[in-house]
């Protein structure tokens, strides 16, 4: 993410692991070959979708990987029911204890 | 109009383009030129300067502040170079401004404005090849940066590549003054020499005459960054501390002080017979 000039430009995410202007090499190649497509959350998506997850399966997704479950409740009702949909919970969301009690305003956190 | 090294040691000075102002800095340049400097690098304030200390990072922030952009430095550069034809010129830049404005672009106007060199900070020699085929195209003097931990095969690398000097980095860590220069520099000028007979500049925390007499000892110039840069904080009134402010008079004063320092870089016993 950069300006006219090519000054990086500031970000902010609610997690940290994505509050970064760029992205890696790797991703940046899948996505020119266009062998993946990638889609965006917000924060409040992200945060809802952790609360879900957790009420509705006993699974704390990292904030991180919030966002992709976050995606997959809106992919998820425009698919048959026989569709396979995976979603990669590439982290766990102890680490993110402060901040969710922070943002979900949590008693006694 | 070459990157040439006429005085021993060769002084090269750092400033940060459009700090305080793109007019202070030209008038900063040619004082410098003037009191002796060989080479004037021209920095072009970046964003994310990951190679830089707190001085630069202050006046990177201050010229962004401003708006100062590529084409306004590489503009600066031909007003510099219209007015003192013989000084040394080079462009110190990261990657991503002149990546944003066009590698062609960039090369074309740079040579057109009469700049003799670039400098990339974060642009690696093995990652290099358009870079330098641009650089060849224009005939501009592409110059690599090389650290005490770059192994021999970068080295050669870089010394295989590099026209104009090779830029030794006498520490590892990040630019900004310090006390006592390390044996680290003396070493890696030495490894240079093993592939190149281009003259060497070494930077990072070179600071005052000792500094530049010890590195005039084992390498062909010094470069001088932060503590120029620091010194036109000081010298100008919007970021000078108080007591500064009181006995200055205005940007102006930048010029002056920055003449006056780079003169007392080269005391007397600071010429080597080499």
């Amino acid at each position: 993410m950069q300006d006219e000039n090519g000054q990086i430009a500031l970000t902010h995410s609610v997690s940290a692991g994505l509050d970064y202007a760029s992205i890696g090499p790797e991703h940046a190649a899948l996505h020119d070959s266009g062998r993946a497509e990638y889609v965006s959350q917000d924060d409040r998506a992200a945060l809802d979708a952790v609360v879900r997850l957790a009420r509705t399966e006993g699974i704390l997704p990292a904030l991180e990987s919030a966002h992709a479950v976050a995606e997959a409740l809106r992919l998820a009702p425009t698919m048959a029911a026989h569709d396979i949909l995976v979603v990669n919970l590439s982290g766990r969301g102890d680490k993110d204890m402060g901040i969710l009690a922070r943002e979900l305003h949590l008693q006694g956190a | 109009m070459a990157i040439r090294f006429d005085h021993k040691p060769g002084l090269v000075i750092y400033l940060t383009a459009g700090d305080p102002s793109l007019e202070a800095t030209r008038a900063i340049a040619i004082a410098a030129i003037d009191a002796g400097a060989d080479v004037i690098e021209l920095g072009v304030p970046f964003s994310d300067p990951l190679a830089d200390g707190p001085v630069i990072q202050r006046a990177m922030e201050r010229a962004l502040a401003r708006g100062t952009r590529l084409r306004d430095v590489l503009k600066l550069a031909g007003e510099i170079r219209a007015e003192r034809p013989a000084a040394g010129l080079v462009i110190f830049s990261y990657l991503n401004p002149i990546l944003r404005y066009g590698l062609s672009k960039f090369a074309d106007e740079a040579a057109a404005f009469g700049v003799d060199g670039v400098l990339v900070t974060d642009l690696i020699v093995e990652e290099a090849d358009e870079y330098l085929a641009e650089m060849a195209r224009v005939g501009l003097a592409p110059v690599f940066l090389a650290a005490p931990t770059s192994p021999d095969e970068r080295l050669e690398a870089i010394a295989t590549h590099s026209k104009g000097f090779i830029y030794a980095i006498s520490r590892v860590g990040i630019t900004g003054t310090q006390q006592n220069l390390t044996g680290d520099a003396a070493v890696l000028v030495a490894r240079i020499r093993r592939w190149s007979r281009l003259p060497v500049a070494v930077g990072f925390g070179i600071s005052n005459s000792e500094h530049v007499a010890q590195v005039g000892q084992f390498a062909d110039a010094a470069v001088i960054g932060s503590a120029i840069v620091g010194l036109i904080e000081r010298s100008t009134p919007e970021t000078g501390a108080p007591a500064d402010r009181s006995s200055s008079a205005g940007w102006e004063t930048a010029p002056g002080a920055v003449a006056r320092f780079i003169k007392g870089l080269r005391q007397p016993e600071a010429a080597p017979a080499r």
